[in-house]
């Protein structure tokens, strides 16, 4: 299965009611790369990674784990794939050493008891105590433990950090980049936590309503969405147009106007050709520009 | 040495990381010999990907501000007073070009900027020191 393609899907769907919260995925994602699915609450990202997991059944389509079925091989799927959602369900009368025993046992061949040992010690997670006694922050780190100790080529991680403190959220990912991350292994995060994921996520992908919108670099991403400000020999004009601009507004004395699709030199010309005087280019961080992507797309 | 990156800033991470490099070897903070921190710690400890700090890693090697040894880890190289002068000239003259364009908005005259900047550089008192070759 080398053509290095660790998730794929086609035509993927899944409807609930009339409603389809996936629609026609058809996606890839590259062993090594550390992927951030993104998008708004609701647009589809748990649904997805349901499907991924073979959790639920698509209503057409379908999609490979490392060229796994999920619905027909999904035994195997789970032995080779980690997996962080956002609320664990662990067996609250268990300790952390007894959860991670019980799930030794179904990961047998690769289960590295010394290696789940130095994580929890790693978290500052006494073996010993109750599931039921953890707090929030802790669950995470054990979810995490669980997920990573044996080693699985490929690490899905659905809104790991919600309802954490910003300490428990930083640990968390110091976890995962100190103890997990290597170029032959493979990371699928979803969050609607743009910037904290922004230092890690190399690919990204913009699910909007059940639809993939983008899917590149993030450094491309961040190369084509920019704010530019706009001057004119007057004042600005209350409406301006030029290919590739978009939510013009004046703003005081200049006007102010989105691109999704920056050209270097060539963005500016065109908007020079149209009447602005001069045009300056603003980088946006990568919450900004989902932001400003997004509200493209939004409904007014 | 202590990086510190900010992923909520505009500035891609891997230009903050080889940007506070060449500044601690331009100040002296690093000197050459020194053993950088490992690609693990810095992506870890700044909750950034490895493959990016492993990249602005690579870029330093190629402009020879570092060298790496297989096995051993990343070695500030033995850079010349000249090749760190000239680093600290270039990210001087990044600076200035800010704060021109800063003037330039604010509409001062090219006489009035020279007075500021001569005004300043009298009151900073800097200590006598040899120009670099």
């Amino acid at each position: 299965m080398d053509d290095g393609i660790v998730v794929e899907t086609k035509n993927l769907g899944r409807r609930f009611g009339r409603h389809y919260a996936v629609h026609d995925l058809t996606w890839q994602v590259r062993r090594g790369a550390i992927y951030g699915l993104l998008g708004l609450n609701g647009a589809g990202k748990t649904t997805t990674f349901r499907l991924l997991m073979g959790l639920l059944r698509p209503t057409n389509g379908e999609a490979r784990m490392l060229g796994l079925d999920p619905q027909r091989q999904g035994v195997e799927l789970k032995r080779r794939v980690g997996y962080v959602g956002e609320s664990p369900c662990f067996y609250e009368w268990m300790t952390v050493y007894e959860l991670f025993a019980f799930v030794a046992h179904y990961r047998k061949e690769n289960w590295d008891a010394a290696f789940a040992k130095s994580l929890a010690e790693r978290f500052a997670l006494e073996g010993s105590k109750k599931l039921s006694t953890l707090s929030k922050g802790m669950r995470a780190k054990v979810s995490l433990c669980i997920a990573i100790a044996f080693r699985p080529e490929l690490l899905i991680l659905d809104e790991p950090t919600g309802g954490l403190d910003p300490v428990a959220r930083r640990e968390f990912f110091e976890g995962v980049l100190a103890e997990y991350q290597t170029p032959d292994r493979t990371i699928l995060i979803s969050s609607h936590l743009i910037n904290e994921v922004s230092g890690i996520v190399d690919q990204i992908g913009i699910l909007h309503e059940g639809n993939l919108l983008m899917d590149c670099s993030t450094e491309e991403f961040l190369s084509k969405v920019k704010v530019m400000r706009l001057r004119f020999a007057g004042d600005p004009p209350p409406h301006f147009t030029a290919e590739g601009i978009l939510r013009y507004r004046v703003d005081g004395r200049e006007g102010r106007a989105v691109t999704l699709n920056y050209c270097e030199g060539e963005t500016e010309n065109k908007i020079k050709s149209a009447g602005a005087e001069s045009v300056e280019v603003m980088d946006l961080n990568l919450e900004d520009a989902f932001v400003e992507f997004i509200s493209e797309r939004k409904s007014p | 040495m202590f990086l510190k990156i900010d992923t909520s800033s505009p500035t891609p991470v891997y230009q903050q990381i080889i940007s506070q490099i060449k500044y601690a070897i331009a100040t002296g903070a690093l000197q050459p010999g020194d053993r950088l921190p490992t690609v693990r710690d810095v992506a870890a400890e700044n909750r950034i990907n490895r493959n990016t700090v492993a990249r602005a890693y690579s870029d330093l090697e190629r402009e020879g501000a570092i060298v790496g040894r297989a096995g051993v880890g990343s070695f500030v190289a033995d850079n010349p007073p000249a090749v760190r002068s000239r680093t600290a000239r270039l990210m001087v003259s990044s600076e200035f070009d800010k704060t021109l364009a800063k003037a330039y908005h604010l509409r001062l005259s090219r006489p009035e900027i020279e007075d500021v900047f001569h005004e300043r550089l009298d009151m900073i008192n800097l200590p006598e020191r040899k120009s670099k070759e």
